[in-house]
């Protein structure tokens, strides 16, 4: 259909008013700078790993006992510090979400400390704490349990590391439903449990996900806070990330390499996952908004 | 099942939301708890629920202490203002939950959830989200779902609020209907004096966490006990007057703006504004100058605002067409008005 130009309303865009070589330089430059410090490091994990071929990449990384054994010890503390956390997350962010209480904000502060504070300190506490020095070194020493050196410790150190993700991914999506649904569920005959299982974690469901896959990634990539707990002794308490670096110092690249391309490959992973669950996340519009009172 | 509430007070913080509440609701009637928002209507509705905790005082259903009792073991239909709908299920599951938790066998549950839809008339929906339903389908859904366990009371907030008029005014007149069909104990919150007047059978008026006045909604309106329930209940005209010989008397217009229970005397006089009349001769006794300022003319009722011709004070006074018609006044025009009824409180209402 054919219009009179001037009864065409023009349609006025903001960004375009940008001179043309502002954005232009502002798109070279980002995309540059992803490439320099994200994309070719990230390609040359790979290139190095596959170097010699995939027979040469498979060798190195399952021919070598220490190394399978890290593999083993990753897969083994990832999963239990996440289920620690996947424990006090709900319980923390419940009561975050739906309880005003003295302390809270103390609480919620404290949920955010590992973030704020350095992997090594985080370590050196779990030392002081286990320690033969330590407060509780000499009574476990005497009862015969080794936290320090072992597996405890090691999940241990990788819980406080990765305690925020997941308390921090369930709060908000906590407090945008609201707690109507769930008073409706008490109202209408459900006890606590009913109303957590068929109520409270299908709404949560992808958050929670979410907050475990994040969880899981920076478990399996933790490196200062597990180097001070671990005696670092290969085949006996050397995780994935210390097993990187310790290859890479005996100039053992081929397997450094191989590796570190398994963690990277986690993280690509991750972000697939990631970027694939932050749809879901959010009560979708449509139905009424959260009643809050 | 009737209910009982013994002195029920709440504070939240320094807010007192109620206030040493007795109530009495009869078996099988329907309630209004009518008042402004931060009444207690709501408070008092959820702590007759069990989702809020009274401070002092006791709830009785038919006669057995429940005060104590959590909300689950009450047995009480519950539907929240904003219906609150489990958005992950079905209309089927929604409706079907309260049956489910208390461990319903299957068919029973499918034959009660059948029945209750077809009450609802919404037969046909069962795999719907609540994503997919309109506000007042969804409502319905809401008021199923809370009847689904057959429950003692069922009670109401808000549950026309969220609606817009015309659906708002067909739900009410099908609750009321469905109230006639299963008679269960009712009690809904509204601040809607007309919601309320259309729907139940008792009116309870709150103001600050008190009980103003309640009765029979034809009792409340004709006999307000104070200037607030009379205010509440619609527009109200205020005049400056006297009581002789025992009836209220017309001197003047009160200076007095706005709500007329700010600022309350003995000399105040209040008159609805279908209980004034428009005369076009020479002042009678107890009637004003006025001067004519709108006329609307809208459905059977014409609504005329006027004004002191010394004055800014208004009045609205409501005709018939009937009687407009036979007036014949026009904007501008200077007339008298004169009460057929006027109502004075008594002076101990002071704030």
């Amino acid at each position: 259909m054919a219009l009179d130009p001037q009864s065409q309303i023009p349609v006025v865009k903001r960004r375009p008013q940008d001179p043309k070589w502002v954005r232009v330089f502002l798109t070279i430059s980002a995309l540059f700078v992803v490439l320099l410090i994200i994309g070719i490091p990230v390609l040359h994990v790979f290139f190095r790993a596959f170097e010699n071929g995939v027979g040469s990449y498979l060798k190195s990384l399952f021919g070598n006992a220490n190394t399978r054994h890290s593999i083993l010890l990753t897969l083994s503390i990832a999963p239990r510090a996440v289920l620690l956390n996947l424990i006090f997350g709900l319980a923390a962010a419940w009561l975050i979400a739906r309880f005003r209480f003295p302390g809270r904000t103390i609480l919620l502060t404290c949920i955010d400390l590992p973030l704020a504070v350095s992997p090594v300190v985080a370590g050196l506490v779990f030392v002081l704490m286990f320690g033969m020095q330590g407060w509780f070194g000499a009574w476990l020493a005497d009862h015969n349990l080794q936290v320090l050196f072992g597996t405890p410790a090691l999940v241990l150190a990788t819980s406080f590391v990765t305690l925020p993700y997941i308390v921090r991914e369930i709060i908000p999506v906590l407090e945008a439903y609201g707690e109507e649904e769930e008073l409706a569920a008490v109202s209408l005959g459900a006890n606590g449990w009913q109303m957590f299982w068929r109520i409270t974690l299908p709404n949560i469901r992808w958050a929670l996900l979410y907050g475990i896959i994040l969880c899981n990634a920076r478990a399996m990539g933790e490196y200062g806070a597990v180097y001070v707990v671990s005696g670092r002794v290969s085949g006996m308490n050397d995780t994935m990330p210390l097993r990187v670096e310790k290859l890479f110092q005996e100039y053992d690249m081929p397997g450094a390499f191989a590796l570190a391309s398994v963690l990277t490959f986690v993280a690509l992973i991750t972000l697939v996952l990631k970027t694939y669950l932050e749809k879901n996340l959010m009560p979708k519009h449509g139905t009424e908004s959260a009643g809050q009172k | 099942m009737s209910i009982s509430i013994k002195n029920v007070s709440k504070r939240f913080g320094k807010f007192c939301a109620l206030d040493h509440i007795n109530l009495e609701i009869e078996a099988g009637t329907l309630v209004a708890l009518l008042g402004p928002s931060g009444s207690g209507k709501t408070t008092l509705l959820r702590i007759i629920a069990g989702l809020e905790n009274a401070d002092e005082g006791a709830v009785l259903y038919h006669d057995e202490e429940v005060t104590s009792k959590s909300a689950k073991d009450r047995n009480v239909g519950f539907v929240f203002q904003h219906y609150a709908l489990f958005r992950h299920m079905t209309v089927f599951d929604n409706v079907a939950f309260g049956l489910s938790v208390r461990g319903w066998p299957k068919e029973k549950i499918q034959e009660r959830v059948g029945e209750l839809l077809h009450l609802i008339r919404l037969e046909g929906l069962e795999n719907r989200y609540p994503a997919q339903l309109s506000g007042g389908q969804r409502q319905r859904i809401a008021l199923a779902r809370a009847l689904a366990a057959q429950p003692k009371v069922l009670l109401l907030d808000e549950p026309f609020g969220a609606l817009d008029a015309k659906v708002r005014l067909e739900l009410r007149e099908w609750l009321r209907r469905l109230h006639d069909e299963i008679h269960v104990t009712s009690i809904f919150v509204t601040h809607d004096q007309e919601e309320a007047f259309a729907v139940a059978d008792k009116v309870v008026v709150l103001r600050g966490g008190k009980i103003e006045q309640m009765g029979p909604p034809t009792e409340v309106f004709e006999h307000p006990a104070n200037a607030f329930v009379m205010d509440f209940l619609g527009q109200v005209n205020v005049f400056e007057g006297l009581v002789q010989d025992g009836a209220p008397r017309i001197t003047g217009y009160s200076s007095i703006k706005g709500q007329p229970n700010k600022d309350f005397c003995a000399n105040t006089i209040y008159v609805r504004p279908y209980e004034l009349d428009i005369e076009l001769g020479a002042a009678a006794l107890g009637a004003l100058p006025a001067k004519i300022i709108h006329v609307n003319p809208a459905g059977p009722v014409v609504r005329i605002h006027l004004q002191d011709p010394s004055s800014e004070a208004r009045v609205f006074v409501e005709l018939t067409f009937a009687k407009y018609r036979e007036l014949g006044v026009s904007i501008g025009q200077m007339v008298h008005i004169q009460p057929k009824k006027a109502r004075v409180f008594s002076q101990d209402y002071v704030i």
